[in-house]
């Protein structure tokens, strides 16, 4: 490196540091979002359980559907094959932050679950039955937001979570969310 | 006794809303991008909307590409409406404001709200967040601006835009408050 080109080097190195915090270019939130099952297929008159997960890496965290003060609720939007119904819908517990100037803030930290009860109908007329989310959130962390979306979809009975995946994934918190009979 | 009772009362009743619903918005005076100081009273008998804003957050910038803002301000500067931004970004200067003005030929005053001092007075949450004050200095409504926080409606409903009209053709306001969305104001952190 000549002179001029470490003088270039360190002016822009300097230019860099004084830049505020706006510019820098901020790294995106790498937040994994992942449909689940825990069968394998689907049965007439069935009632069965589809979820979703977000994993959230810190300092990044998600908004509740009720988001507090601020901030926009995530939103899931679940489309089922013909004659399926929604039953129930629960979403893993949030946790309340206060930002500067009191500001209440509903929000979920490390991860996310939603999950749906679902029921078949009486008579299945397609061989794949295709379920489909979308998932809508906004990404912040204390001094920025990110508005993310992902569409995500299971297919049954040729496309599923496997039994192993399943087993593991639900046994951590499958049985706190899942609804007391 | 019972005065004082009263008093008191309404004393909490009234500090406990930062804008109340059939009082008088509070008076301000912040500076704008030219180092000139604005004053809210120099508005009265103007309807005034106020719009919370931060260039860093991800719906003011949607908010300003697709023209919602400008758009609105300059139609109804036409009827005479007050367009005022507020910026109590804790982390930003009048030069920022002045940028994104420039960038956005933006039509009215952004004013510069640092310490967050309007921005606690008026309890503003998000950035949108959206109040209109009556030509008598009443309050009329606070929320979002519009029914959209993903930008994904073919034709969304412009709150701002509704109440807006009604106000001006003498018409019962639909309605006074609509939750916000958006950035939480970065005000200054304790």
């Amino acid at each position: 490196m000549n002179r001029k080109e470490s003088t270039i080097f360190f002016v822009a190195i300097f230019i860099f540091m004084a830049a505020p915090p706006s510019l820098y270019c901020a790294p995106l939130p790498n937040i994994n979002i992942h449909f689940l099952s825990r069968i394998n297929m689907v049965k007439a008159n069935q009632r069965f359980k589809l979820a979703v997960k977000f994993d959230i890496p810190k300092p990044w965290y998600i908004y509740a559907q009720n988001s507090g003060d601020v901030g926009v609720a995530t939103q899931i939007k679940l489309s089922l094959p013909d004659g399926f119904t929604q039953e129930q819908i629960k979403w893993s517990p949030f946790q309340k932050i206060r930002k500067a100037g009191g500001l209440n803030a509903h929000v979920y930290q490390h991860y996310a679950i939603i999950l749906f009860t679902l029921l078949a109908p009486t008579t299945l007329s397609a061989d794949i039955l295709k379920f489909k989310v979308g998932a809508r959130w906004l990404a912040c962390t204390e001094n920025q937001c990110i508005p993310m979306k992902k569409q995500l979809s299971l297919r049954f009975p040729r496309q599923h979570v496997s039994r192993i995946q399943e087993q593991t994934l639900f046994k951590k918190w499958g049985n706190i969310m899942l609804p007391q009979h | 006794m019972h005065i004082w009772i009263i008093l008191l009362f309404s004393f909490f009743s009234f500090s406990a809303i930062a804008v109340p619903p059939n009082g008088i918005a509070p008076n301000f005076t912040l500076t704008d991008t030219n180092d000139q100081e604005v004053n809210l009273t120099d508005f009265r008998g103007k309807f005034v909307v106020l719009e919370w804003f931060n260039p860093d957050c991800p719906f003011i910038k949607r908010h300003y590409k697709t023209q919602t803002m400008t758009q609105l301000a300059a139609h109804y500067k036409r009827q005479d409406v007050i367009w005022l931004a507020i910026n109590s970004t804790h982390y930003m200067k009048p030069e920022d404001n002045r940028r994104w003005k420039d960038i956005n030929n933006v039509p009215y005053q952004i004013l510069s709200d640092s310490d967050g001092r309007v921005g606690l007075l008026y309890q503003a949450k998000t950035t949108p967040h959206m109040f209109i004050i009556s030509p008598t200095g009443k309050p009329v409504y606070s929320g979002a601006i519009d029914d959209d926080p993903w930008g994904e409606q073919k034709t969304p409903i412009n709150y701002v835009s509704t109440v807006l009209e009604a106000l001006i053709h003498n018409k019962k306001i639909p309605y006074t408050t609509k939750k916000p969305y958006g950035c939480s104001v970065k005000y200054t952190p304790k």
